[in-house]
C-alpha cells in the first residue's frame, strides 16, 4: 500500500475536509494560484514501472470523491482497460481524454455500475467510495446509480412530458415531499426552466437537442447525486449548445462532482480542473498515461504520448 | 467508318444484349401469369363465398322464419310494414346534422392546413351516439314485442318459446349491431380524413373501407341469421350462439395468453441471462410455433379436459387456445421489447431504478402499443381455429349461450366446419356466410392491429 | 428574466436553491439508503413470476411429450410394433382393425407434396417480385395482403376446396373423379403456405445486401439475372428454410385436408381419389365419442406421436439449414 502517492493524499484527505476552502470561492477560475511552480515540485511518480502512469501533485489540499485502484474492465474474454488507479477530486470536474477506444466510457461505466448491466462485462480493482468498495457485488449497483448519476453521449429524454422525466427518479427514491419544487429547482439548476416553465406536459422529445440534453442533466440532478457521470455529453450538439453544456458543468461543479469524457481537447481544457489521458497500445487494452491539473497537462505534460495526443499527433 | 471506335464494339455485344432481354421477358410473362393464376383464385375463393353467403345472410326481412319445437319451418310470419327501415334511419338522420358536415370539415380543414381535429369531432360523436343507441333501443323493444304478440296471437305449434327466447336473448346483440352501425360509418369517415390529412400511406386507407364496408354489410343483413341458434334446417339456422361463444372464449384466451406471454417475453428480454437456458427456452418457443395445432388439442383433451375435468367446457377451449396462441404473442412482445432503445433503459437505470422499475415505468410502457398489437393478430389467428377444439371435443349444436366458463360451447369455424360437412346445398349456403362473418371479424381485428401498430409507433 | 426566478444563475440565490433541493431530500427520503436490500422481496417475487411464466413454454413442451408417449405406450401395448410401421393397411373404426400407418402417411404425403408443387413456383416467384421488382409503393400493398392471407381459417380454404376447386377439377378429369379428392385439397393447402414461402423467402432476400446486387448489375448485368442468379443463391438457406417450414405447416393442416381429402386411407391411390391424412384421421376419431379406454382412442396418440416427430424434425432441419448455410455480410 505504501508504494505509491494514494497513501500520501489519503492521509492528507481527512485535515483537508477542514482546510478546504469554501466552494464558492473558485467558481469558475480552474487552475489553482499555485498551478505554475507545481512541475518543479512535484515531478511525476511512476507507480508501478509496469504501468508507466505519470502523475503531477494535485497542488491543492482536497478530499476525494472516488479512488480508483487498479481498475480493470473486461467485456467476455477482451480486456478494455488495465489496472487503472486515479483519484477523482471532490466537487472538481474531472476530465478523461484520449483517442478512441481506450477504454474511457468503459472506466466511466464502471463508476456507477452501468457495466453490470451488459452482459459479460467483468470490473476488477477497487473504486473507494465512501470507505466502501463500488465494485464489491454485496454493494447495492441501485444505490450507486443513485448517488453516482450519469448523463449520457446522446440525449435520451424519456417520450414522457418534461416534468415526468424529471420527477421519475426522486420517485422510484421514495421521494414523498413537494415534488413541483424539487422539478422547477432541478429544471433551474440545468438552466432549462426559463425555456420549458409554461410548457413542463411537452414530450421530452419534443425538445431540442441541447435542450434534451439539459434535460437529461435535471433528470439526473433531480435525485440529488453527489457525482455526477458525463459520457461525451456535447459529442451530439451544436456548438451554441455545447457552449451551455459546458458552462452548465462549470456551474454544477460547485456543489457536484463531475466526470467527464471528452473527444474535444478544447473542452476538456474549458471545462475541467483535472484531467487524466488513457491510451490504448497495440493490444487495444486501455492504460492510464498521465493524470494531474488540467493546466499542467495542457501545459507541461511529463509524457511525450502525451504531448503528442494534445498537440494532435495522434489520430 | 473508322476501324475500332469504341461504338462498333459495343454494337457487337447487341444480339446478346437482346437475347438477355428476351429471358427476362419470358420471366416476367410467367411471373405475371402466377401471380394472376393466384389472384383469380383467390378472387374465385372470394366471389364464391360471397354469392353463396349472401343468399342466407342477406335475405330480405321481409319473410322471417321461425323454427317450431317439431323442427318444422313458420315462415308466413309477416315482418311489421316499413319499420325495418326506422331503425336505421332515425338514428342516421339524428347523426348525421351532427357529425355529416364537421367530418367533411374536418377533411376540408385536414387537406388545407394538415391539422384535424380529431378530438373535437369524437367528443360530437360521444354526445349524438348514446342518443341514436337509445332509440334503437325503443324499436327493438318495439319489434319483439310485436312478434310476442303475433305468435302468441296465431298460437304457432311450438313456435311462441322460440320466439320468445330468439328476441330475448337477441337483444342485447341488437344493441351491439346498433353500435357498430352508430358508430361504426362515423368512425370511419373521421379515420379516413385523419388519415388523408396526415399523409399516410394509401394502405391506411383501407382500413376505413374496410369499416365501411362492415358498416354496409350489417345495414342489409339479415338480423336473423346471427340472431339464430343452430337448427336441422338450413333456412332457420343461425350463428348466435356461436359467434357468442367465440367472443367468450376469446376473451378468456387472451386474458390468459397475454400475461403470461408478455411475461415470459419480458423474462426473456429483460431479465434472462444469455446462457444456455434462454436459449433453450427460445428454441423451444420457436418449436412451439410449428407444432400442429391439433397436437395441441390432444394436449388440451389429456389435461384440461380430463385431469383437470374443465369438461368439454369454454374455460377447457380457452386454456388449449392459450397454449396454441402463446409462442406467437411472445415472439412478438419481444419484438416489441427490442424496439425499445437501450439507452432508455440505461437512463432509468442511471438514476437509480431498479430492474422492475424500468421495467414497469419505460419498457413496458413504451413496448405495450406493440405488445397489444401481437396479440390482436394472436387472438385472429385463434379465432380461425378449429382442429384443438374439436379435439377437446366441443360440440357444434349448441342451442343456448354459455353463462359460465365450465358451460358447453361452440364456435364459428366449428359451427362453420359442421355446416361444410353436411351434404345438402342449403347448408353450405350458410357455412358460406358464417365464412362472411369470420372474415369481417377477421378483418376488422387485422384493421385495428395495423391502426394500433401506427399510433403507438415512437420515432426514437 | 421573469419575476419568478429568485435571482441570476450561477449567483447565490442558486446556492440557496441547491441547499432547497438538498433539504427537500433529506426530509422526504426513506431512510435505509444504503446496503444491498434494494432487489425487495417484491422485486424477487417478479423475478420468481417471470421466470415461472417462461419456463412455461417449457413445461408445454414437456406437456405435449409426455401425453403422447403416454398413451402410445399403451397403444404399442397392445398392437406390435411392427402393424403400426411395418403395414400399409389402415382400417381402425373396422371390426377387424389393422393400424398400418403408411396409408396416413400417403394421403399426408401426397397433399402436402401437391401443396408445395403449387406453392414453391407460386411463393419464390411473389418473394421474387416482391423484393426485387416491386416499387415500394406496390410492396406496401402486397406484404399486408400476403400477412391477412396467411390469417385465412383453414376451414375457409376446406369450404373453397370443396365448394369451388372440386367442382373444376370434376370438369376437366371427368366427372368419375370424386368431390373428395387429394388434389383439390393439395391445391387449396398449397395456397395457403404460398404466404409462408414467400414472406420468409423475402425476407432472406431483402437481407441479401445491395453491394451485392450494384456489383453484379455494374458487369451489365439485367435485373432478372440480378434476382436469379445473384439474390436468389445468395439468400439460398432462407429460401429452402422457409420451404421446409411450409412442408411442415402441410403437413399438419388439418381442417381443409379434413373436409376436401374424403376419409379413404389408403396406401398407394392416385391423386384425384380421396385420402386421409393423419391429421384428418385424428379429426375424425375425435368427433366420434370414442371411449378413452378403446384403441382407437390410443392409437389417435400414436399417430398424432408420428406427427408431432415428423413436424418437429422438419423444424429443426429448416433452423438448421438457415443457421448452418446462412451466409454472413457484413
Amino acid at each position: 500500500m505504501a508504494r505509491n502517492f494514494f497513501t500520501v493524499m489519503r492521509s492528507s484527505a481527512p485535515s483537508s475536509t477542514a482546510a478546504r476552502p469554501s466552494s464558492s470561492s473558485r467558481s469558475t477560475a480552474p487552475p489553482p494560484p499555485n498551478m505554475k511552480e507545481a512541475p518543479a515540485a512535484g515531478v511525476g511518480v511512476h507507480l508501478d514501472p509496469s504501468l508507466e502512469a505519470v502523475r503531477h501533485d494535485l497542488t491543492e489540499d482536497i478530499e476525494m470523491a472516488l479512488e480508483l485502484r487498479e481498475v480493470s474492465a473486461f467485456y467476455g474474454t477482451f480486456q478494455a482497460v488495465d489496472k487503472i488507479s486515479l483519484p477523482i477530486p471532490k466537487n472538481r470536474v474531472t476530465a478523461l481524454i484520449g483517442p478512441s477506444g481506450c477504454g474511457k466510457s468503459t472506466l466511466l461505466r464502471c463508476l456507477n455500475r452501468m457495466n453490470d448491466l451488459i452482459p459479460g462485462a467483468r470490473v476488477e480493482g477497487e473504486i473507494r467510495f465512501e470507505e466502501r468498495n463500488l465494485i464489491d457485488p454485496t454493494v447495492d449497483a441501485v444505490e450507486v446509480r443513485r448517488r453516482i448519476g450519469m448523463v449520457f453521449q446522446k440525449p435520451n429524454p424519456f417520450p414522457k412530458s418534461i416534468y415526468e422525466n424529471v420527477a421519475f427518479g426522486a420517485r422510484i427514491n421514495g421521494y414523498s415531499g413537494d415534488m413541483d419544487r424539487l422539478v422547477e429547482d432541478a429544471l433551474r439548476r440545468a438552466a432549462l426552466w426559463d425555456e420549458v416553465k409554461d410548457e413542463l406536459d411537452k414530450s421530452g422529445l419534443a425538445l431540442s437537442g441541447g435542450q434534451q440534453q439539459r434535460l437529461c442533466i435535471a433528470r439526473a440532478i433531480a435525485v440529488q447525486p453527489e457525482i455526477i457521470l458525463m459520457d461525451e455529453p456535447a459529442s451530439a450538439l451544436d456548438p451554441v449548445a455545447t457552449l451551455k453544456i459546458e458552462d452548465l458543468m462549470r456551474e454544477l461543479a460547485e456543489h457536484y462532482t463531475i466526470v467527464v469524457v471528452t473527444h474535444n481537447m478544447q473542452q476538456a481544457g474549458r471545462v475541467s480542473d483535472y484531467t487524466a489521458f488513457l491510451l490504448a497500445g497495440e493490444e487495444r487494452v486501455g492504460r492510464l498515461v498521465e493524470f494531474g491539473p488540467t493546466q499542467e497537462i495542457f501545459t507541461n505534460p511529463l509524457d511525450q504520448r502525451t504531448e503528442d495526443y494534445i498537440t494532435g499527433r495522434y489520430g | 467508318m473508322s476501324a475500332a471506335t469504341p461504338s462498333a464494339q459495343l454494337t457487337a455485344y447487341a444480339p446478346r444484349v437482346r437475347v438477355r432481354r428476351g429471358i427476362s421477358v419470358g420471366f416476367m410473362v410467367i411471373a405475371l401469369l402466377a401471380i394472376t393464376v393466384s389472384i383469380l383464385m383467390l378472387g374465385a375463393l372470394i366471389v364464391e363465398i360471397a354469392v353463396d353467403g349472401a343468399a342466407r345472410l342477406f335475405t330480405d326481412g321481409g319473410a322471417v322464419s321461425v323454427e317450431a319445437r317439431d323442427g318444422s319451418i313458420v315462415s308466413d310470419l309477416p315482418t311489421p310494414e316499413g319499420m325495418g327501415w326506422l331503425s336505421w334511419v332515425l338514428p342516421i338522420a339524428i347523426l348525421l346534422p351532427f357529425v355529416g358536415p364537421r367530418v367533411v370539415h374536418s377533411v376540408a380543414h385536414g387537406v388545407v392546413h394538415g391539422v384535424p381535429r380529431v378530438a373535437e369531432r369524437l367528443m360530437g360523436l360521444a354526445v349524438v351516439a348514446p342518443v341514436a343507441v337509445f332509440l334503437h333501443i325503443l324499436y327493438v323493444r318495439f319489434e319483439s314485442a310485436y312478434f310476442i304478440e303475433y305468435a302468441k296471437a296465431v298460437d304457432i305449434d311450438g313456435a311462441t318459446g322460440n320466439v320468445l327466447q330468439l328476441f330475448g336473448e337477441a337483444s342485447g346483440f341488437q344493441v351491439v349491431r346498433l353500435v357498430i352501425m352508430g358508430i361504426g360509418l362515423p368512425l370511419a369517415l373521421l379515420l379516413m380524413g385523419w388519415f388523408w390529412s396526415h399523409r399516410m400511406r394509401k394502405p391506411s386507407l383501407l382500413i376505413p373501407a374496410i369499416l365501411i364496408g362492415a358498416w354496409i354489410v350489417y345495414l342489409f343483413m339479415d338480423p336473423w341469421f346471427l340472431s339464430s341458434y343452430p337448427s336441422r334446417s338450413p333456412s332457420g339456422a343461425g350463428i348466435f350462439s356461436a359467434v357468442t361463444g367465440t367472443f367468450y372464449m376469446m376473451t378468456i384466451t387472451a386474458a390468459i395468453a397475454f400475461p403470461l406471454g408478455v411475461g415470459a417475453a419480458v423474462y426473456l428480454e429483460e431479465y434472462a441471462r444469455r446462457n444456455w437456458f434462454s436459449r433453450m427456452i427460445q428454441v423451444n418457443i420457436s418449436n412451439l410455433a410449428g407444432v400442429p395445432s391439433i397436437i395441441y388439442g390432444l394436449l388440451g383433451l389429456q389435461v384440461f379436459v380430463r385431469v383437470l375435468e374443465f369438461e368439454r367446457s369454454v374455460l377447457a377451449g380457452a386454456c388449449t387456445m392459450a397454449l396454441l396462441v402463446m409462442p406467437i404473442i411472445i415472439v412478438s412482445a419481444q419484438e416489441a421489447l427490442r424496439t425499445v432503445p437501450p439507452s432508455m433503459r440505461e437512463a432509468a437505470y442511471a438514476v437509480g431504478a431498479t430492474r422492475w422499475q424500468v421495467v414497469r415505468h419505460h419498457v413496458l410502457p413504451y413496448a405495450f402499443g406493440g405488445m397489444l398489437t401481437g396479440n390482436i393478430l394472436a387472438m385472429s389467428r385463434a379465432i380461425g381455429e378449429t382442429a384443438p377444439l374439436i379435439a377437446i371435443g366441443a360440440l357444434t349444436f349448441i342451442a343456448f349461450l354459455a353463462d359460465s366458463p365450465t358451460d358447453d360451447f361452440t364456435v364459428m369455424p366449428i359451427q362453420i366446419y359442421n355446416w361444410v360437412a353436411r351434404p345438402q346445398a342449403g347448408f353450405h349456403e350458410i357455412a358460406a356466410s358464417a365464412i362472411i362473418v369470420l372474415m369481417v371479424i377477421l378483418l376488422l381485428m387485422n384493421a385495428a392491429a395495423i391502426i394500433m401498430r401506427q399510433r403507438t409507433r415512437t420515432d426514437w | 428574466m421573469t419575476a419568478q426566478v429568485p435571482g441570476p444563475p450561477g449567483g447565490p440565490a442558486q446556492d440557496s436553491v441547491r441547499s432547497l433541493l438538498a433539504e427537500l431530500w433529506r426530509e422526504r427520503l426513506q431512510p435505509s439508503r444504503t446496503g444491498s436490500g434494494r432487489e425487495t422481496a417484491a422485486g424477487r417475487l417478479i423475478h420468481g413470476a417471470l421466470f415461472l411464466t417462461a419456463t412455461l413454454s417449457a413445461f408445454v413442451t414437456i406437456g405435449i411429450v409426455l401425453v403422447l408417449i403416454f398413451e402410445t405406450v399403451e397403444f404399442f401395448r397392445e398392437i406390435p410394433l411392427i402393424d403400426f410401421f411395418g403395414s400399409t393397411k389402415w382400417s381402425a373404426l373396422f371390426a377387424e382393425k389393422q393400424f398400418g400407418v403408411w396409408a396416413l402417411v400417403w394421403g399426408t404425403g401426397m397433399i402436402a407434396l401437391i401443396g408445395l408443387i403449387v406453392a414453391i413456383p407460386l411463393g419464390l416467384m411473389a418473394a421474387v417480385f416482391l423484393s426485387e421488382y416491386a416499387p415500394p409503393r406496390v410492396r406496401a400493398v402486397v406484404k399486408p395482403i400476403l400477412e391477412v392471407l396467411a390469417g385465412v381459417p383453414t376451414v375457409v380454404f376446406g369450404y373453397f376446396a370443396l365448394v369451388s376447386v372440386s367442382p373444376v377439377i370434376r370438369d376437366i378429369f371427368g366427372q368419375d373423379v370424386g368431390i373428395y379428392n387429394a388434389l383439390s385439397a393439395g391445391i387449396v393447402v398449397g395456397l395457403m403456405i404460398v404466404p409462408i414461402i414467400a414472406s420468409l423467402s423475402e425476407d432472406a432476400m431483402r437481407a441479401v445486401p445491395r453491394s451485392l446486387r450494384e456489383g453484379a448489375y455494374a458487369l451489365g448485368s439485367t435485373r432478372m439475372e440480378v434476382s436469379l442468379r445473384v439474390v436468389v443463391p445468395a439468400a439460398f438457406s432462407g429460401v429452402v428454410a422457409s420451404i421446409i417450414l411450409a412442408a411442415s405447416r402441410a403437413v399438419g393442416e388439418t381442417m381443409a385436408v379434413t373436409i376436401a381429402g374424403g376419409g379413404n386411407p389408403q396406401f398407394g391411390v392416385g391423386p384425384l381419389e380421396a385420402v386421409q391424412t393423419m391429421t384428418a384421421m385424428i379429426v375424425q376419431l375425435s368427433l366420434g365419442d370414442t371411449p378413452t379406454t378403446s384403441i382407437e382412442f390410443k392409437v389417435l396418440f400414436a399417430v398424432a406421436m408420428t406427427l408431432f416427430v415428423l413436424t418437429l424434425a422438419m423444424n429443426v432441419v429448416a433452423q438448421w439449414v438457415s443457421r448452418r448455410f446462412r451466409e454472413e455480410y457484413e
